[in-house]
C-alpha cells in the first residue's frame, strides 16, 4: 500500500485513464473484471462442489481487490454485493436456515472481510480519484512541470512539458532532468540544491535547451516533497516559458531608458501632470462634456482658477527647472500644480479644460510662465491627454522657451512697422498737394461762413437766419476739417499691427478718401465697383488702408499727363467661400515686360524719386495678412493690381 | 434768384450784378454765396465747370469765381475753353495753393485776380467788385459802340464822305472843292452828319470816328 503512496506512481495513473494510452487502459480494467468474474466463479464452484469445512468465502475478498483494480466504484460495489449474495446463497444451499454454530460464525467473518475490503477498497478509489484529478490538472497547466527523484531523474513529465521541450513522458521519464535540458543555472547548482533543501523551495530564471535545440529562458519553482521522515524524496520543478517575455521586457527597459534620456536631455521642457482630481470633480460635477463645460465655464469663469490648483505636477525635467530658473534638486516637491508655474495672465488654460472634457488627444498654444523670481516668458506648449484606455492617465505638456524667437520676431515687426510707418509718410508727402487742398476746403467755408455771419449781422436789420445758417455751416465744416486731420494722423500713427475684424467696404472707402483729392487733381475718373454685403475681413486697418493708398497713388501717377482717358477701377467682390479680392486697375501704360518680375523688389523704382518700398512693404503687408498680392498687366492698357485677402471667419459662420 | 439790397455795400455795386461759384465743394460754394448776397450780388451756384455751361449767359454785370482745381478739368483749362467759346466774364481765381507759373498763365489769360484759400473776405468781395466793374465797363462800351454804329448806318453815303473828311480835319470849302459841292451844300451835309450822330462839337463828332474807325478816302 505505502507503494501507492508515492507520487510518481499515483501519477502515473491517471496518465494511464485518459489521453493517449486510453485504450490500453480499457483493456486492462475488462481483464480485471473477466478475472473477478472467473475468480468468483472458482469460488462458487469450490465452495459449493467441495465439501472442505472452512471459511472459503474469505477469498471473494480478493474478487473484491481485482474489482477494485479498475478504479470504478461501481466495480467495487458490484463485486462486493456479488460476493456477498454468494457467500449467502452458498451458506444456505448447504446448511439451511437452521443449523446455526461453526459454519455460521464462519460464513460471519467471510461477510465481515468482504464488507472490510470493500470499505478500504472504496476509500481508495476516492483518494485515487481525487489525486488523478489533481494531476490532470497538473496536464492542463501551461507551465512545464516535471518531477524527479533525488538522483535527478525524471519521474513524471506533463503534457505543456512534452509540448514545450518536444520530448513524450515516455521518452523523458528515466533520463536525467540537467541533462537532457542542458540547464544552466544563475549560480552555483549546489548553493540552489542547498537552498532547496533548507527552505523546501527555490525560484529562479533558468536557461534550457528544447529537443530542436532551441534555448528558452524559463522562470523555475522548485518544491521538495519529504517522506514521513521528512526526508526529501522528490522535487517537482514548475517552469514558465518567459523568453518572450523576456525580449519584450527587455526592449521596455530600452524604450523606457531612452524615454527617461529624452525627458532628462531634452531642450525642450517636459512637465508630468496629474489630471486626475480634476477629471474626478468634472465627473461629479457632470462636466466631462465639452458644450457643459463651455457653458458652465461661461456661468462661472472663476471655475478656471480653482481648476489649476487641482492639477498636480507629477514631475519636471531638467530643461523645464532650467527654464524656470530654478534648482534641479527642489523638482516637483517645489512645483505642486500649475498654478505654481502658469502666469496669472495665461488665457489658454480654460482652452485646455475644454479640449480635456471634450476627450481631445492634444492642444497647442502660446501662453506665459513665472520663473521662479517671478518674472514671466513667453513659451509654445502642446499638451497631450491620455486617452481613456490608458491606466497611467498623467497629462504630458511640452514646452518651449519663446523668448528669444518672440524678441527676433518683435524685432522684425518693429521693423517692418518702422519702415512702413517710413513708407506711409513719403506716400503721403506725395500727397501733399491734395492734403492741404482737402484740409483748406473746410477751413475756407469755416472762415468764409464767419464773415458772412458777420456780415448778416452788421446789417441795419440782422438777417438771424442767416447767420443760423453760416454758424452751422462753421460747426460742419470744423468738424469735417478735423475728421481729415485724425484721418491722416491716423495714417502716420506708428502702432503695433492690430487683429480687427474690418468691414471691407468702409476700408476701402477710407483709403479712397486719403486719395480722391489727387483724383482731382490729376484728373483721373474714380469707379468703384464694391458689391454690397461684402463679408468683413480680419487685420490692420491702417496696413491694408496703405496697401490701397500706395496701389491708387501708384495708378493717378502712371496716369498722370496722358491724353487718353484716365480711369481708376477700385473693384471688390467675394472669389470663394473664404477669401475676397479687391483690385485697383488704372487706364496708364501698364508695366513695361522686364519690370514686371522685379515689380515687388524691395528697392525697385521707375520713378524718378522713388524709395522703390511702396510695392514690397504693400506685399510684405498682404502676405502678413495671410493674402496675396499680384499684379496682371495688360501693355498699353493699365495694370491691374490684385489683393486677395481672407474672409473674416465669423462672416464665414454666418454664410 | 435772391436780391437783396445791399446794406454797407463797401464797393457800392448795384444789386443787379450776378456772381457765378463755381466749386465742387457744397460747403465752399453755400459759404461764399452768403457772403456775396450778404452784400447785395444774386449769385449762382455751380458743382462743375459742365453745369456752367449749361445756363445762358446773363445780361448783367457778372463774373465767375472759380477753383483751380476741379473735377475732371482745372480751372485754368476751363478759362481757355470759356474764351474760345466767346465768353469773356471775367474770372476770379481760387486755389488751396497756387503757385507762381499757374497765377502767371492765369493772370496772362485775363484773370481778376487769384486767390489763396482761405482769403480774407474783403480780398473775395475786393475783386470781385473790381471784376464786376471790368464786366460793367465791357457792357457799356460795347453799348456805346452799338449805338455809335446804328447812327452811322444812318448816313447816306454823301454824308459819310463828308464825315470823313471833316474829322480828317480838311475846310467846308475845301470838302466841297474836293467832292465838287458847293460849300451851302457840304454845311447842310455836316450839319445832318452831327445831328445823325448826335454830337454838338466837331472834337465829339472826331471821337466817335476814331472810335468807329472812320478815316478820309
Amino acid at each position: 500500500m505505502s507503494k501507492l503512496g508515492r507520487t510518481p506512481r499515483v501519477l502515473s495513473i491517471p496518465l494511464d485513464i485518459d489521453g493517449a494510452e486510453g485504450a490500453n487502459a480499457g483493456v486492462k480494467r475488462v481483464a480485471c473484471r473477466v478475472a473477478a468474474a472467473l475468480l468468483a466463479l472458482a469460488i462458487v464452484l469450490f465452495d459449493t462442489l467441495s465439501t472442505l469445512e472452512g471459511a472459503v468465502a474469505v477469498l471473494y475478498v480478493v474478487v473484491v481487490l481485482l474489482a477494485a483494480r479498475t478504479a470504478r466504484r461501481a466495480d467495487i460495489l458490484w463485486a462486493t454485493a456479488g460476493s456477498v449474495v454468494l457467500t449467502v446463497v452458498a451458506y444456505i444451499d448447504s446448511h439451511g436456515f437452521n443449523h446455526v454454530g461453526a459454519q455460521t460464525l464462519r460464513a460471519c467473518v467471510s461477510l465481515a472481510a468482504i464488507g472490510g475490503t470493500a470499505l478500504l477498497a472504496l476509500q481508495n478509489q476516492r483518494a485515487t480519484n481525487k489525486l488523478a484529478g489533481q494531476a490532470r490538472l497538473l496536464n492542463l497547466s501551461h507551465d512545464m512541470i516535471f518531477v524527479r527523484d533525488n538522483a535527478g531523474l525524471i519521474t513524471f513529465w506533463n503534457r505543456s512539458a512534452e509540448e514545450v521541450y518536444g520530448w513524450s513522458a515516455r521518452e523523458a521519464v528515466g533520463r536525467v532532468a540537467d541533462d537532457l535540458l542542458v540547464t544552466r543555472y544563475p549560480e552555483q547548482r549546489a548553493s540552489i540544491e542547498a537552498a532547496l533543501l533548507d527552505t523546501g523551495r527555490w525560484e529562479g530564471t533558468l536557461e534550457q535547451r528544447t529537443k530542436t535545440g532551441t534555448t528558452l529562458v524559463v522562470e523555475s519553482r522548485w518544491v521538495v516533497q519529504c517522506d514521513h521522515l521528512r526526508r526529501p524524496v522528490e522535487v517537482m520543478e514548475t517552469h514558465t516559458d518567459v523568453t518572450d517575455r523576456k525580449v519584450a521586457y527587455a526592449a521596455l527597459v530600452a524604450s523606457e531608458r531612452r524615454f527617461r534620456r529624452m525627458f532628462d536631455a531634452s531642450r525642450i521642457g517636459v512637465v508630468q501632470e496629474d489630471w486626475g482630481a480634476l477629471r474626478m470633480e468634472l465627473a461629479e460635477l457632470g462636466l466631462m462634456d465639452g458644450d457643459a463645460l463651455d457653458a458652465h465655464l461661461a456661468r462661472h469663469p472663476e471655475f478656471v482658477e480653482r481648476a489649476r490648483t487641482l492639477v498636480n505636477i507629477v514631475d519636471v525635467n531638467p530643461a523645464l527647472m532650467a527654464m524656470l530658473r530654478r534648482d534641479a534638486v527642489s523638482s516637483s516637491e517645489v512645483l505642486e500644480s500649475v498654478d505654481d508655474v502658469l502666469s496669472e495672465n495665461d488665457r489658454t488654460f480654460a482652452s485646455a479644460l475644454l479640449a480635456f472634457a471634450r476627450g481631445d488627444a492634444f492642444l497647442e498654444g502660446e501662453t506665459e510662465m513665472v520663473r521662479a523670481d517671478g518674472s514671466r516668458f513667453p513659451v509654445l506648449f502642446t499638451i497631450t491627454y491620455p486617452t481613456v484606455d490608458d491606466a497611467d492617465g498623467s497629462v504630458l505638456v511640452f514646452v518651449v522657451d519663446h523668448t528669444e524667437r518672440k524678441q527676433a520676431q518683435d524685432a522684425v515687426l518693429a521693423a517692418q512697422a518702422e519702415l512702413a510707418h517710413a513708407s506711409r509718410v513719403a506716400t503721403l508727402g506725395e500727397l501733399t498737394a491734395s492734403i492741404a487742398h482737402e484740409v483748406n476746403q473746410p477751413l475756407m467755408a469755416v472762415v468764409t461762413s464767419g464773415e458772412a455771419g458777420m456780415r448778416w449781422l452788421k446789417r441795419p436789420v440782422p438777417d438771424l437766419h442767416e447767420v443760423e445758417t453760416a454758424m452751422a455751416r462753421i460747426i460742419s465744416e470744423g468738424r469735417r476739417a478735423s475728421e481729415i486731420v485724425k484721418r491722416i494722423r491716423a495714417f502716420l500713427t506708428k502702432a503695433p499691427a492690430q487683429q480687427d475684424v474690418l468691414s471691407t467696404a468702409a476700408l476701402i472707402d477710407d483709403a479712397v478718401r486719403l486719395v480722391e483729392h489727387e483724383f482731382t487733381r490729376e484728373q483721373v475718373t474714380l469707379r468703384l465697383e464694391v458689391g454690397a454685403g461684402l463679408p468683413d475681413i480680419v487685420g490692420d486697418r491702417i496696413q491694408l488702408q496703405q496697401v490701397l493708398v500706395n496701389l491708387m497713388v501708384n495708378a493717378c501717377q502712371a496716369m498722370a499727363g496722358q491724353t487718353a482717358p484716365r480711369v481708376l477701377s477700385v473693384r471688390a467682390a467675394r472669389t470663394s467661400a473664404n477669401s475676397l479680392v479687391i483690385s485697383v486697375c488704372d487706364t496708364g501704360p501698364g508695366i513695361a515686360a522686364e519690370n514686371l518680375e522685379r515689380l515687388f523688389d524691395p528697392f525697385f523704382t521707375t520713378k524718378q524719386q522713388g524709395m522703390g518700398m511702396g510695392l514690397a512693404i504693400c506685399r510684405t503687408t498682404v502676405q502678413a495678412h495671410g493674402g496675396e498680392l499680384s499684379v496682371v498687366n495688360s501693355p498699353g492698357a493699365g495694370a491691374r493690381f490684385q489683393l486677395t485677402l481672407a474672409i473674416s471667419p465669423d462672416t464665414i459662420e454666418q454664410s | 434768384m435772391i436780391a437783396s439790397t445791399p446794406a454797407n455795400s463797401a464797393s457800392g455795386q448795384t444789386s443787379d450784378a450776378m456772381v457765378f461759384v463755381v466749386d465742387d465743394e457744397a460747403a465752399v460754394r453755400d459759404s461764399l454765396d452768403s457772403l456775396f448776397r450778404s452784400v447785395g450780388l444774386r449769385t449762382t451756384l455751380f458743382g462743375s465747370p459742365a453745369e456752367l455751361l449749361q445756363v445762358s449767359m446773363p445780361t448783367v454785370p457778372a463774373c465767375i469765381i472759380l477753383d483751380v482745381r476741379l473735377p475732371g478739368i482745372s480751372g485754368l483749362d476751363f478759362q481757355d475753353q470759356l474764351a474760345k467759346q466767346g465768353i469773356d466774364l471775367p474770372i476770379v481765381f481760387m486755389t488751396g495753393h497756387g503757385d507762381i507759373p499757374m497765377t502767371v498763365r492765369a493772370m496772362k489769360a485775363g484773370a481778376v485776380d487769384f486767390l489763396a484759400k482761405p482769403f480774407r473776405e474783403q480780398d473775395m468781395l475786393d475783386a470781385v467788385t473790381a471784376a464786376i466793374e471790368r464786366d460793367r465797363l465791357r457792357r457799356a462800351q460795347s453799348a456805346v459802340m452799338l449805338d455809335l454804329r446804328a447812327r452811322h448806318e444812318t448816313l447816306t453815303p454823301r454824308e459819310r464822305e463828308v464825315l470823313a473828311h471833316v474829322v480828317s480835319g480838311l475846310m467846308n470849302k475845301q470838302v466841297a472843292g474836293l467832292l465838287g459841292l458847293s460849300e451851302i451844300t457840304v454845311k447842310i451835309h455836316r450839319g445832318n452828319v452831327m445831328r445823325k450822330m448826335g454830337v454838338r462839337s466837331l472834337a465829339d463828332l472826331v471821337r466817335q470816328a476814331e472810335a468807329l474807325g472812320v478815316s478820309a478816302p
